[in-house]
């Protein structure tokens, strides 16, 4: 049972969604995005992407395509791109099998103390630490379920473009054979079986393309610009240790 | 009407279950104080959990009740306690902390027999090493202003505890907001708003870069609700398991973790944990992976002893006998690893707990505990400080994880240590084995999927030609080398057969070459034997090598060797074959038997 995003629950799809696309990828490496609600020290990973991390791949694949031909016209144009990514209704279908490895790593990070102490330093002051980190290891193919509307072929090409989900260098290859048109969505919600809870962030429904754009002094709100609600995968959790966890799909 | 209370699981790490188990106590307080029927039933349901109750709780008698803490301010030694009001009682970390190490040091003299005399030391606060922690991760001062916020409550205390009864009587995913707009409703006043997430509260938000939008790396301190916190601060002092862990030479990590609850009753979940952490508390001094095999195998010794003392009162044995897991289904935590003046969040964590304990009556229950002890007694005498690091993580992947194949993974290595051990004329002490009951026990509740057909694992391991090899194999390893014996041991004999097993021609040719050898051995060594008068070797026959081959073709050749090695590496043959005969008399031969075949196998 797919994770159903939170806009499918509260406004009704609109007419033009008639059509849902379902694409297939084949997990390259190993998988790893930030829960949104853990910092950066004690990054817990979520177990495949999620709406949000879906969107902005979207988003920058078709940046990368397409950005570059609409200089003169690009408020206009980001606009109504934005809106239609936005308002995709994504579900998720995790592979049969995923192992999630905990890791720590030492590294050097930002020293704010130090920072704040002496602001006429030259250089940016680090210190040592560690870090947790979580990769999952999946082994199967991810399949996206996605509300294509009348853009179905627009969404095609942008999701056989993508090459990575998550954090940089996560690579999914992606399968043409795997495709489906279908009229209804894929997967069917269902809760009676069982199911792993993942936080699942979204966009939220009026954020606008300058409040995620990171270059842009717009504020982005929890709550409003991001949401997070739970959501639910068809996973069960067969073993655990202290450095792994093997889940399987229902 | 509010019988059951849900708490949704919202953070993800243990904080979920520290949150569920702060409210509880709560309950628990109340239905205490106001006489009411005491039973909670503590239920996962997966986006939440539920505390189901035996009766409604009268809110009204609630409401009446007077302030009390559902945890005490922490005092170290450097801790400033000038907010606290001077008649209050604190938990003085540094006095409990002195009768733990007092009680801990008896208990090494007694060798883990605690004795209830004069002299004996008392036992220590089973919350000790949560007082511990506060102060040591430097979170006291955290903690205190937590207690104090909630003691500032005072008078309207009760009236606090119904706005939040009712608010989680309500599956609502705001619980904060609802909690605060029914208590000003009846108060007229309003509850502390935030504080600080502390890593040992929610060890993913600890300080670090967190933002909505990718714009900065700004590293902010994080803040949550005051009343999570609250909530959160009483489950983790009251229920917590917090260990000191040695890594290095003078270098300590603390590690905490919590008990999942999956249905059980809130009195044995306190029982159980109680006992664990203030008789039985596992070891820190010897690694992170001894720290939790013991953890786990401890906690299921004291849960099993509960059932036990539960079977003999003749309660309602149905409940009783299920897998450990079905009660409690893992334990969660999160590794804080030592920085110098800090400690940082070094892994979040769950483990296993081992599903296959699953005894069926009462006699299955002591064979249980049995082999509990047993396991206790092997990986007690390994430790990361003498190198056995490898060891104990093999040993802890099987322990906490529910698959047998890990054990032979730990087998396998055990075994060649086993025997390195036993040639090692500076061992302290004959290395510890695992008993042919034990193995016995254990395969019995793995089921192996194969050919998509379940398998019963004794298929193998009572099959008389599996056995005798098994036999071979352990009287020329485990129970070789010894002058009196007459025979040399074979060393490597473990991991020579372990690494042919991917393929069932090699192993077959591995397995028959060791065979062969033995055989040899036998025919040079036998005559010897008799002339003088000693245990001769048991005579292994084509019928034997025939059957394990069978089994080879019909289970694969990493099953049986896996098994092969555990047995033959395992103590209690002479018993075993004992009781066999008293049994069956079904070609499981005796010592006597095997020696009357060997002879006229030689004529």
């Amino acid at each position: 049972m797919p994770k159903q995003s939170p806009k499918s629950k509260t406004s009704p799809p609109s007419e033009t969604v008639t059509k849902w696309l379902t694409v297939t990828y084949q997990p390259v490496s190993l998988f790893s995005l930030k829960r949104s609600d853990a910092t950066s020290m004690a990054a817990r990973s979520n177990l495949v992407p999620t709406p949000y991390a879906i969107k902005m791949a979207l988003l920058k694949v078709l940046l990368e395509s397409q950005g570059r031909q609409h200089l003169t016209d690009f408020d206009a144009w980001i606009k109504t791109e934005f809106t239609w990514i936005r308002d995709l209704i994504i579900y998720i279908c995790p592979p049969e099998k995923l192992v999630v490895n905990r890791n720590g790593y030492k590294l050097r990070y930002y020293d704010q103390t130090a920072d704040k102490a002496d602001k006429t330093r030259p250089t940016l002051p680090m210190q040592d630490g560690f870090v947790f980190r979580e990769w999952v290891h999946l082994q199967g193919h991810l399949q996206i379920c996605c509300s294509a509307g009348n853009r179905l072929s627009e969404l095609e090409r942008l999701f056989s473009q993508i090459n990575y989900f998550g954090k940089k260098g996560c690579f999914f290859q992606y399968l043409p054979d795997g495709k489906q048109e279908t009229s209804e969505p894929l997967f069917q919600p269902n809760l009676t079986t069982g199911f792993t809870v993942q936080p699942m962030d979204d966009l939220g429904e009026k954020t606008t393309f300058n409040r995620i754009n990171p270059f842009s002094t717009d504020k982005a709100q929890l709550g409003k610009d991001r949401v997070i609600k739970s959501g639910f995968l068809p996973l069960k959790l067969v073993a655990t240790s202290a450095r792994y966890d093997i889940y399987h799909r229902y | 009407m509010t019988q059951q209370l849900f708490v949704t699981k919202k953070f993800g790490t243990y904080a979920d279950t520290l949150m569920m188990l702060g409210l509880v106590q709560l309950v628990e307080y109340a239905l205490r104080e106001t006489h009411q029927k005491r039973d909670i039933q503590i239920v996962d349901q997966g986006t939440c959990y539920c505390l189901q109750l035996k009766q409604s709780i009268n809110l009204e008698l609630v409401a009446k009740l007077n302030y009390t803490d559902p945890f005490p301010p922490v005092k170290g030694q450097k801790t400033d306690v000038s907010k606290i009001p001077q008649e209050h009682e604190y938990f003085d970390v540094v006095e409990v902390r002195e009768r733990r190490t007092l009680f801990l040091n008896y208990l090494f003299q007694q060798k883990g027999k605690v004795e209830f005399n004069e002299d004996a030391p008392k036992p220590p606060h089973p919350s000790t090493q949560n007082g511990v922690i506060l102060t040591s991760m430097r979170h006291d001062r955290n903690h205190n202003e937590l207690w104090f916020l909630g003691w500032q409550i005072g008078e309207n205390y009760g009236k606090f505890l119904v706005a939040l009864f009712t608010a989680f009587s309500q599956e609502t995913d705001d619980f904060t907001q609802l909690v605060n707009d029914l208590f000003t409703q009846a108060t007229g006043q309003k509850l502390p708003e935030t504080a600080s997430a502390v890593k040992i509260y929610l060890p993913t938000s600890v300080q670090g870069v967190n933002r909505v939008k990718a714009d900065s790396n700004k590293v902010d301190p994080q803040k949550t609700d005051w009343l999570s916190l609250w909530l959160i601060a009483g489950g983790l002092f009251q229920f917590g398991i917090s260990e000191r862990i040695k890594i290095a030479e003078r270098v300590f990590d603390w590690r905490v973790v919590v008990l999942e609850p999956q249905d059980i009753q809130l009195t044995k979940y306190r029982e159980v944990l109680d006992k664990l952490r203030q008789f039985n508390p596992p070891s820190g001094g010897h690694g992170i992976a001894r720290f939790d095999a013991e953890l786990v195998l401890k906690f299921c010794q004291k849960l099993l002893d509960y059932h036990q003392s539960q079977a003999d009162a003749e309660t309602d044995e149905f409940e009783l006998f299920k897998p450990v897991n079905q009660f409690v289904s893992n334990f969660i935590g999160t590794h804080f690893g030592s920085k110098g003046q800090v400690y940082g969040v070094k892994e979040v964590f769950t483990l296993g707990l081992p599903g296959w304990i699953s005894p069926e009556n009462q006699q299955e229950l002591t064979e249980y505990n049995q082999v509990l002890s047993e396991h206790l007694s092997v990986i007690t005498t390994l430790s990361a400080e003498e190198g056995h690091s490898e060891l104990l993580a093999a040993y802890r992947d099987f322990i906490t994880g529910t698959n047998l194949f890990n054990f032979f993974r730990f087998q396998v290595s055990y075994a060649d240590y086993v025997v390195k051990r036993l040639a090692d004329p500076k061992a302290k002490f004959f290395p510890r084995l695992f008993s042919i009951n034990g193995l016995n026990l254990m395969v019995k509740n793995f089921n192996h999927r194969q050919n998509e057909k379940e398998l019963d694992l004794r298929d193998i391991t009572e099959d008389p030609g599996f056995l005798r090899i098994a036999k071979a194999i352990n009287s020329a390893t485990v129970y070789a080398g010894k002058d009196e014996h007459g025979w040399d041991r074979i060393y490597g004999l473990a991991q020579r057969l372990s690494s042919q097993a991917g393929s069932k021609k090699d192993f077959i040719i591995e397995l028959s070459s060791f065979i062969a050898s033995y055989e040899n051995e036998n025919l040079r060594i036998d005559e010897e034997l008799k002339k003088k008068g000693k245990t001769r070797r048991i005579w292994t026959n084509k019928d034997d090598l025939d059957r394990v081959i069978n089994l080879i073709e019909e289970h694969g050749s990493s099953l049986v060797a896996n098994l092969l090695i555990a047995y033959g590496y395992a103590k209690g043959w002479g018993k075993s074959q004992e009781s066999n005969q008293n049994d069956t008399n079904d070609g499981t031969d005796t010592e006597l038997d095997n020696i009357a075949e060997g002879e006229t196998e030689n004529d």
